[in-house]
């Protein structure tokens, strides 16, 4: 039975392969085309959720470089969330990528990652995680360059640079884990053989160090979030939306995995290594928040957005507490629903009206009512006022950090959620009040009612409606980290 | 070991020899390569059929005697598993080089030089050989002039100020090179009165234990280092490389880059394990010098690949790097590292010559060397581009090609010391990420679409836009061997193990 979960990978892979060949130059075939696909996908991957916990091995090359694929709570967790919001998006695609001729590879290279996605959720050792770690980078890059400018090609290099960055520095993790391990599978409680280290134990916490923040690469913790605010606003946005709301969350995957399933709850606790990130973390949050303030160019705020709320979940990781760490797989899936959200509506205003900058969307509300209602639900689930899904997350997120074994430093993190909560209302909030209500001097004349096709609203109010919902009811999720939380014993 | 597999390492090295004396007799410059090209087919059967019989038979190695004359006079060949395998390696990269680069070995070389082109390769496949199989010191020195002086005709047989400028700067400092090997060769010989390798490890351990010699017998083996790290291209001593490399035709430089910098390196590994034995060379604190010299080069040479703007240069920079991490594997001083590194020698050796040949391609497409001029050049010749690419990703260490098991295991080996945990660890994920600081820009630019670069893309003849048959297939013959080992590297890593275990 277990090999059905190599379906949700390679399915998207060779369909994105082969899509040149099959599609030819009809485009109502392109979009029936990668709609089945994904649709099946989807519907594989939901299935690969409902199968017990289970695995095999392929291309068992040595002991530790060998393909393991494998299922359990949280690669279930992942796999739904990102393939449901993968779903989304393709459709929101449809309406919003051109049809020039370059649609095809876009649509080719969409496919692929998801396949990549779906595997970087089901891999059972660190081999496989590198892997598709890897295979993202490659096959997203051209989802980011879509456009071709110089500036999106430049913008594309430095994207590649961090992310290769970030994986050399995981793979110095993953070589000391496979030297120094007693297997590299992901085992619950840590891996790493205490006999074998012995003398060498000093290196540890820095190797931790490297891992969490060559991962988090992609879940933008500082000093590694410089790519984003470059590439995202280039980008065309559902591929920002993707990165923001999918991509990320799969880097918060790998830390999570090898935190608590490489190296174990007990080595990290207590270590230096603890204590830098919960400030790298705190300090991430906090710039993000400012940069995002202070940016005027709408993508390029939602991308500094980014950058503040991810290091959120980071923050919640690393305090190795179980209260933390619900809130951080709260917001993953929250923040997963809600910065896709945003980035579809904002993609929805620039591709309609081709405004991009803050400022000029006085009054939009009124001509895209649907887009901006979304953003406005999103953004105020964003800030964490109840009973939107944000306010779940971070009450945990803070909680935990005044419960964790550096109380001082979660009271300080608390502080610093605080400030950012107002920082996110002031970015955001301003920009929909604005929208609705344009101010006494503004006309209403010009207004032509431009709201987008079905294929863009209908993904952003399943969103929008997603975020109010598992706000209001969070029960069985939390009941569902909880037993994660149970498994990874913290 | 009997049977006629015994008879093989003469043939692998006398083959080409024969090959080269024909050659400057053929006036059809197709013919020479052809005949080479058949040689080159042979001696891949043969160092099959060697590594096979080694694999089977009982023994791990063998000693040849030239002519049956016992040691004080005679002159030895020793084959093991390692040089087997290297010989295996190093034949099938030398046919792809000249098989793949046939087109710009034509336009860049004249019809009448062509011939003697073929000659010095096979004079140079002839000195390879001979430094992986013989035993004798005075030997490895002529043949290392030969290796010398035919890599340098290879070079300026591109006739320009470029080739020639790089051939003299490339022929000063390797004769200084083959110097002090000579130098060395001399002093070692005072010493002990041997020239064979064994029967000069036997004094030396002597002389070590009783204590005897320490200062002159250091010295030797620095010279040897030196001498060998000048030719080898380490850092500091690279100058030339990027120079003759960069410059000279596609065929030189991917034999060169892939195959004749590696000779050097496999002669310094038997002169440290063969000659001085590890022991002594651990006592004299050798190998962190070795592992000093290595890590420097390993960050120096992707460094200063990162401000070519050639993109021959860029890649014979990459070389400088490359040979830097086979350094540190050796100096790692254990077994794990001599593996890694062996491994590499090989990796190295089938990924740098697809590099230099698909950037040939790639380079005629644009017709420029430039790398600003590449933009979409591998829309126009699809092989190359994906071949470059695999080679690139090869170099940064995606999982599943050859660098990634190279870098694995490198880095695996190093994880187990107390010191170069500390060293190499970092090192090694910095260098990791500057070979994708200069990679990924030309892999971008290769794809990129050139209408939206400002500059148009310089008209070419049509008839050298198409790339013939035989470079494709070299080129995906080379692709798949990089994926080859960078999946099947569990054999062959076994192999070179057990060649490490007897290469003493």
């Amino acid at each position: 039975m277990s090999f059905w979960l190599l379906i949700p990978i390679l399915l998207p892979i060779a369909a994105g392969a082969a899509l040149p060949l099959v599609v030819g130059d009809n485009r109502d075939r392109l979009q029936v085309y990668v709609a089945s696909v994904v649709i099946l996908n989807t519907g594989f991957a939901v299935a690969a959720a409902g199968l017990g916990d289970t695995g095999f091995r392929a291309l068992e090359l040595t002991s530790v470089i060998n393909l393991h694929i494998r299922i359990d709570d949280l690669a279930r967790f992942f796999l739904v969330l990102s393939s449901g919001l993968w779903l989304l998006v393709t459709f929101y695609s449809f309406g919003y990528i051109k049809r020039d001729g370059r649609d095809k590879s876009f649509f080719a290279f969409f496919l692929m990652s998801y396949g990549a996605v779906m595997g970087a959720c089901l891999s059972g050792n660190f081999f496989t995680l590198y892997l598709f770690y890897e295979l993202i980078t490659l096959l997203a890059y051209p989802m980011v360059v879509h456009s071709g400018t110089p500036e999106a090609m430049k913008a594309g290099v430095k994207y590649l640079m961090y992310s290769f960055f970030g994986a050399a520095l995981a793979l110095v993790a993953f070589v000391f884990v496979a030297n120094y391990g007693f297997t590299t599978d992901f085992t619950p409680g840590g891996v790493l053989d205490p006999v074998a280290l012995a003398g060498n134990e000093g290196f540890l916490p820095f190797v931790f160090l490297l891992a969490f923040i060559g991962f988090g690469c992609k879940a933008y913790i500082w000093p590694l979030f410089d790519w984003v605010p470059a590439s995202y606003p280039l980008a065309p946005h559902p591929a920002a939306a993707l990165f923001s709301g999918v991509v990320s969350k799969i880097a918060v995957l790998a830390i999570v995995r090898t935190t608590f399933y490489v190296f174990g709850v007990d080595v990290v606790i207590g270590s230096w290594a603890q204590t830098a990130l919960i400030v790298i973390t705190l300090l991430t949050v906090f710039m993000g928040s400012m940069l995002a303030y202070k940016e005027k160019l709408f993508s390029k705020r939602l991308a500094y957005s980014s950058v503040s709320q991810l290091s959120y979940v980071l923050f919640g990781i690393i305090l190795l507490n179980p209260l933390a760490f619900l809130g951080a797989m709260l917001h993953v899936v929250f923040h997963g629903i809600i910065k896709t959200a945003l980035f579809l509506s904002a993609g929805a205003v620039t591709h309609k009206t081709g405004k991009s900058y803050v400022y000029e969307l006085r009054g939009i509300g009124k001509a895209m009512p649907v887009a901006m209602w979304c953003f406005t639900m999103a953004s105020v689930a964003l800030v964490g006022i109840p009973p939107t899904g944000g306010f779940v997350s971070k009450w945990h997120i803070a909680t935990g950090g005044i419960a964790s074994n550096h109380p001082t430093l979660g009271m300080v993190g608390a502080a610093v959620l605080l400030v950012s909560a107002l920082l996110t209302a002031g970015y955001l909030v301003t920009i929909f009040a604005d929208a609705f209500f344009p101010g006494a001097g503004f006309s209403y004349k010009k207004l032509v009612n431009a709201e987008s096709g079905k294929l863009m609203t209908v993904p952003l109010v399943i969103l929008a409606s997603l975020t109010l919902l598992l706000g209001m009811f969070p029960g069985a999720l939390i009941e569902f980290i909880n037993g994660i939380s149970a498994i990874i014993g913290i | 070991m009997g049977g006629v597999a015994f008879h093989f390492p003469l043939f692998i090295i006398f083959l080409p020899m024969l090959a080269s004396i024909v050659m400057p007799l053929l006036r059809s410059s197709n013919i020479a390569r052809n005949i080479t090209l058949a040689v080159q087919v042979v001696m891949i059967g043969l160092s099959l059929g060697l590594t096979v019989s080694l694999w089977v038979s009982p023994a791990p190695y063998f000693t040849y005697l030239m002519g049956y004359f016992p040691a004080p006079f005679g002159n030895e060949i020793r084959a093991g598993m390692l040089e087997a395998l290297l010989a295996c390696a190093f034949s099938t990269v030398l046919l792809f080089s000249i098989l793949g680069t046939a087109q710009d070995t034509d336009k860049d070389i004249s019809e009448s030089k062509r011939p003697l082109f073929y000659c010095m390769i096979n004079l140079l496949n002839t000195s390879l050989m001979a430094l992986v199989f013989t035993n004798d010191i005075f030997t490895a020195y002529v043949f290392i002039e030969v290796n010398t002086l035919a890599a340098c005709a290879i070079v300026a047989a591109k006739e320009n100020r470029d080739t020639l400028k790089a051939t003299i700067k490339y022929l000063l400092l390797s004769v200084m090179g083959s110097g002090m090997f000579l130098l060395s060769t001399a002093f070692l010989y005072s010493i002990t009165g041997h020239l064979l390798m064994e029967p000069a490890r036997e004094v030396i351990t002597a002389l070590v234990a009783d204590g005897q010699y320490q200062f002159p017998l250091t010295m030797t083996i620095l010279l040897f280092i030196v001498s060998m790290a000048v030719k080898s291209a380490l850092f500091p001593f690279h100058t030339w490389l990027p120079d003759a490399h960069g410059s000279a035709t596609t065929a030189s430089s991917a034999i060169l880059s892939g195959l004749v910098i590696k000779g050097y390196i496999v002669m310094l590994l038997k002169l440290l394990y063969r000659v001085y034995g590890i022991e002594t060379v651990a006592e004299l604190g050798v190998f962190h010098v070795l592992f000093l010299l290595g890590i420097t080069g390993m960050i120096a040479g992707s460094v200063m690949a990162c401000f070519q703007t050639k993109l021959k240069r860029l890649i014979a920079y990459s070389s400088v790097a490359q040979i830097g991490y086979i350094f540190v594997g050796m100096g790692l001083d254990t077994q794990g590292g001599f593996t890694a590194a062996s491994y590499h020698i090989i990796a190295h050796a089938f990924t740098k010559s697809m590099l230099f040949i698909a950037a040939g391609a790639l380079i005629s497409a644009a017709g420029s060397y430039t790398i600003s001029d590449m933009t979409g050049t591998a829309r126009k010749n699809k092989m190359a581009g994906i071949a470059f690419t695999v080679g690139a990703l090869s170099m940064v260490g995606i999982p599943l090609f050859a660098g990634f098991v190279s870098k694995f295991y490198l880095a695996g080996a190093a994880v187990q010391g107390h010191i170069s945990i500390w060293i190499t660890m970092p090192v090694l994920a910095i260098s990791t990420f500057i070979n994708g600081l200069y990679y990924f820009p030309v892999l971008v630019r290769i794809y990129s679409k050139p209408e939206y670069e400002g500059d148009a893309v310089p008209a070419l003849p049509v008839g050298k836009l198409k790339p013939s048959f035989a470079a494709n297939f070299t080129l995906v013959c080379l692709i798949a061997a990089n994926v080859a080992l960078g999946i099947f590297f569990a054999p062959l890593l076994g192999a070179l193990e057990s060649g490490f275990l007897w290469l003493g």
